[in-house]
């Protein structure tokens, strides 16, 4: 039980030192399990490696679009390296859920602005 | 569109009644849908005040997918996104999962995107019943429902408990969502889905050869050396696990033994750029 607790605490720990999705393996020696598993499925994943500076660049652009610093930060590091690539696209490129803000009158309106003057 | 494929006299009316409601406060569908699958995964303190500080983006007054993803890990979950199928929503529903959903609500050019949770299906009156907005249950036909979805690629994500698999779980996809928490060093959380994972595919070494990862990287040598032990008689052709199992043999001063284990692993795979050359990198270590 006491072990478990410290296991429990240092875990805790490490996960407020440490940046964990950039953060090397503290044993680089054996293969991890993600790059075992990315070899098994098509070679598409495992081409799908990101630079430390894809990470900056997705984290610097989420801070543009008004997050947070210190929140980019942790929400890029609980990203894999296809999300990261997914979002140095563009974030204006993205689909951001956002909800049933209009009203469906205003859409309508919108639709038949567009179809009447834009086309 | 799918659901016209769909044996619906097949099916039986579904409704996750006990599925809790956030209503949404402007453009925040994203934090609400997601505190609801949370919630239902056993995160008690998920609520969408607080997930709006992880997921919401200003400027763009709306939340992206991967953020979604991102999130749940941080809540400790296993995000599973789901394949682009209707049978595959209604399966997850009928285990007990309610599935959060990208829609778009208008056009294809002039996008609208949603995030809501389906929560039940009504075979025979063909509607689908969601949780979505500020309407805590809303029936949409079938039709209608596709369409929206369909605009958005037929995303669907589910967050089951941990220690559960998703019903509609892929081996390999689970694994690569499983072994990314490890990556993240979510330990607990990874090591529940490896065991989720051995309890359903009880014939696969991933799981095993995960574990005995985890227990390697807390320098847990022996406990390692069991599971990929493990792993290796599921498995006995798998390279990388004799060269995993040689480190954490090496570890333990087993020297001999740890050289057995990579030779066996570089006569599995001579060819390749790591187990290829394991003899010498594990001479060289020592």
């Amino acid at each position: 039980m006491n072990k478990k607790l410290a296991i429990g605490t240092s875990l805790l720990l490490g996960t407020f030192v440490f940046n964990p999705a950039v953060m090397p393996v503290a044993h680089a020696d054996i293969v991890s399990t993600h790059d075992v598993v990315a070899e098994k499925q098509s070679g598409l994943d495992r081409a799908q490696l990101t630079e430390q500076l894809q990470r900056d660049d997705v984290r610097e652009q989420l801070v543009k679009y008004g997050v947070n610093p210190d929140e980019a930060i942790a929400r890029v590091s609980a990203m894999t390296d296809a999300e990261v690539l997914e979002l140095t696209a563009g974030i204006e490129e993205l689909p951001a859920g956002a909800g049933v803000s209009i009203s469906l009158g205003a859409i309508l309106v919108i639709v038949l602005v567009w179809l009447l003057v834009a086309r | 569109m799918q659901h016209t494929d769909l044996p619906l006299h097949e099916y039986q009316p579904v409704e996750l009644r006990d599925t809790p409601f956030f209503p949404q406060e402007d453009y925040q569908c994203g934090p609400a849908a997601l505190a609801t699958v949370l919630k239902v995964s056993g995160v008690d303190s998920a609520h969408p005040d607080t997930l709006r500080e992880q997921i919401y983006i200003p400027d763009r007054q709306g939340s992206l997918q991967a953020e979604l993803i991102a999130a749940s890990r941080r809540a400790e979950r296993i995000p599973y996104v789901l394949d682009t199928e209707f049978s595959a929503l209604l399966r997850e529903l009928y285990s007990g999962n309610p599935v959060l959903v990208l829609q778009n609500l208008a056009l294809a050019r002039w996008p609208q995107w949603h995030y809501a949770v389906v929560v039940g299906f009504k075979p025979d009156s063909e509607t689908i019943i969601l949780r979505s907005g500020t309407n805590k249950r809303e029936e949409m036909s079938l039709r209608a429902f596709e369409r929206t979805w369909q605009l958005a690629d037929y995303w669907a994500m589910v967050v089951p408990p941990n220690g559960l698999t998703p019903a509609t779980a892929e081996p390999l996809r689970y694994f690569a969502a499983v072994a990314t928490m490890e990556q993240q060093q979510r330990w607990q959380t990874a090591l529940a889905g490896y065991e989720a994972a051995e309890q359903r595919w009880p014939n696969d070494a991933t799981s095993a050869f995960g574990m005995g990862n985890i227990a390697y990287q807390q320098q847990n040598y022996g406990l390692a050396e069991e599971h990929y032990y493990r792993a290796s008689e599921l498995d006995p052709q798998e390279a990388a696990i004799f060269y995993n199992l040689a480190w954490a043999l090496f570890r333990q001063g087993k020297v001999a033994e740890a050289q057995l284990s990579a030779a066996t692993a570089e006569r599995l795979a001579p060819e390749h750029s790591v187990y290829g050359k394991a003899v010498s990198t594990l001479k060289a270590a020592d």
